[in-house]
């Protein structure tokens, strides 16, 4: 029995770090090992490129390092074989890949991303799929600790896992203060979310006129949380002030100003576009990313995009909410993991119907760290009596209350399988159609809600909702039930797509304007910018 | 391990996008029928004058061509001449 996995593939390390980096690596790994077999954690590796320890989970080896498909296969294997409570992805996206989802608001002109890349994939029981809608019902506490994409020497993957290895729980009260950033123009939207985690948004601080060189004390607090603009294979956020033509966008935060100023033990979560994307330092003079340079820096853990996200300037949804259970989460006592777990399950199930954004942002947003980290410490609700069965070994040495721990993790888990699985076969998705035929007064209050915000010759995609079969059964006894439930449903989603005048910008802006159909009207939308 | 590469071209500010629906208007190079978002390695993503000091000039620029942007780190004037492909 094992209660974590850590997945690699030896040969994409060799291939980078050489026979005698994968030797310091496998020590490091070791070493990690041993240190959560001493809190309970019965872990092993498995290399995703080993044809005999594939075999011994039912599995196939993986053939080709990059390929998503071969990497969900196997993964799926040990899952089915092995039930992990935690699964640990070894290594950035040269070794093991995320998964390639495509992005459901790629329209090539606006939002470029053709894929919504990430590892939500890995943590569902559906089998392999390019479609983000196919995995709203997650299941697995995953997260992955990555080295640095192209990296030749394996020096920062040691520190993680050294972190990894040592990390230590804290009070509750280490966890109080936080560092939080937002671009002035979305500060309604900031305060409320910081309100919401906090209690309190006085320590909120606007970029501009603030950053990125903060004060030392205020970097040090443990919980950071960051609602900013980002770019691709870009090191720096950046505030913004103003719109359209007289936007200024300062940068809000620096990779290079962060090393040696993040405290051990920091939980970040960061609503940026592309502030979680692992890409290759060389793309940026040789400077790491700010999720890098966080966990070189002895964080436990980043939450963040891979890609363009989404949210509102006023109010909350998208990356403001998940990041807010993320975060909520840590700060209840959760690992890493089942708060990634848990955040993507309440945004998941939050919605009536997951519209075309919603399901970019679960698919985007990944934990960077080790998922049995525990950062907040809280208070066992169990006292050790008996040794359950198959948990001898854990008890060995005294360790009865630990194995009653691991009885509690697993009934946690059992109740969030559910929770995945009830979730994924109920909740009605967006479905993209390939050529909408938009036309008379839907098409005209289209045309209107994107005059409004002055987006001239703005794309529409379009997309039909789908309910599982359960949730149409579901449906169909509401609907004999009375009248409160026979309010006409939503029948489909648009998306009105358009960039607005931006002077300069290499990185555009974007605005979704995310309309909803019923009966054939537009009934309501929601304006959503990029991060 | 990206490549390294050298394009030449000219740069404009235009609409973003083939038959750009966008009014975004990015700092771009073009390269023979291709067009890339120019940006600076180490520049803001965001707002670039380095990068807009450039436009109506035709440059050499070395970099690393990702996905529809060429992230420079280094770039020279050059006479308006030919045009250079990126290595595929």
């Amino acid at each position: 029995m094992n209660e974590k996995v850590i997945v690699t593939n030896l040969g994409a390390l060799k291939a980078k770090y050489g026979t005698a980096g994968v030797k310091k690596i496998n020590t490091a790994v070791k070493a990690l090992i041993a240190a959560d077999k001493a809190r309970g954690l019965r872990a092993r590796v498995i290399a995703l490129d080993s044809a005999a320890a594939m075999k011994a989970v039912k599995g196939r080896k993986v053939k080709d390092a990059g390929n998503p498909r071969q990497n969900k296969e196997a993964i799926d294997a040990i899952y089915r074989k092995l039930v992990p409570d935690y699964l640990v992805l070894l290594g950035a996206v040269d070794v093991v890949p995320h998964q390639d989802l495509r992005n459901p608001v790629f329209d090539g002109d606006n939002d470029r991303d053709e894929f919504a890349f990430g590892d939500l994939p890995y943590a569902c029981e559906a089998p392999y799929s390019q479609e983000p809608k196919d995995f709203v019902g997650p299941t697995r506490v995953i997260g992955r600790i990555p080295d640095l994409v192209g990296a030749s020497e394996p020096g920062y993957l040691l520190g993680l896992l050294k972190t990894a290895a040592e990390w230590r729980a804290r009070s509750a009260e280490d966890y109080a203060d936080y560092f939080a950033v937002s671009a002035k123009v979305w500060k309604k939207s900031t305060l409320l979310s910081v309100q919401k985690l906090f209690g309190l948004s006085s320590d909120l601080h606007l970029s501009p006129k603030e950053g990125p060189s903060w004060g030392t004390r205020l970097l040090a607090r443990r919980v950071h949380f960051i609602n900013c603009h980002g770019g691709s294979n870009d090191p720096q956020f950046y505030g913004q002030i103003g719109k359209d033509d007289d936007a200024k966008y300062p940068v809000s935060h620096l990779a290079s100003y962060l090393a040696g100023r993040i405290s051990e033990g920091t939980v970040a979560a960061t609503e940026c576009c592309y502030g979680a994307e692992l890409y290759d330092p060389v793309l940026a003079t040789g400077q790491a990313g700010i999720c890098s340079t966080y966990l070189a820096g002895k964080a436990y853990g980043y939450f963040g995009s891979s890609t363009i996200a989404y949210g509102p300037e006023e109010g909350n949804s998208a990356a403001d909410l998940i990041c807010q259970y993320f975060l909520r989460r840590v700060k209840a006592g959760a690992s890493l993991g089942r708060a990634t777990l848990e955040a993507r399950l309440e945004f998941a199930g939050g919605a009536a119907e997951l519209d075309p954004v919603d399901i970019k942002t679960l698919a985007q947003f990944n934990l960077l760290g080790d998922p049995s980290i525990t950062p907040v410490a809280t208070s066992k609700p169990h006292t050790a009596v008996a040794i359950p069965k198959g948990f001898a070994a854990l008890a060995r040495g005294g360790l009865k209350q630990v194995a009653s721990g691991a009885v509690a993790r697993r009934e946690r888990r059992r109740q969030l399988f559910l929770r995945g699985e009830r979730i994924g076969a109920t909740q009605p998705v967006a479905a993209r159609i390939a050529q909408p035929k938009l036309a008379g007064q839907l098409l005209g209050d289209l045309r209107k809600i994107a005059a409004e915000f002055r987006l001239k010759s703005p794309n529409f995609l379009s997309y039909r909702i789908e309910a599982p079969v359960a949730a149409r059964k579901l449906i169909g006894l509401a609907a004999k039930a009375g009248p409160r439930t026979q309010l006409a449903p939503a029948s489909a989603f648009h998306v009105v797509m358009g960039g607005r005048p931006t002077a300069d910008a290499p990185v555009i802006q974007i605005v979704a304007l995310v309309a909803k159909e019923s009966a054939g009207k537009i009934v309501s939308y929601r304006e959503m910018r990029s991060r | 391990m990206p490549t390294l590469q050298q394009l030449t071209g000219a740069v404009v500010k235009k609409p973003f996008g083939l038959g750009s629906k966008s009014e975004h208007h990015a700092v771009m190079l073009m390269v023979g029928d291709q067009r890339y978002v120019l940006r600076r390695q180490g520049g803001n993503a965001f707002q670039d004058q380095e990068l807009d000091r450039l436009v109506g000039k035709t440059i050499q620029g070395t970099g690393f061509v990702t996905g529809y942007t060429f992230l420079m780190s280094d770039w020279k004037e050059v006479p308006s001449a030919a045009t250079t492909h990126p290595h595929r």
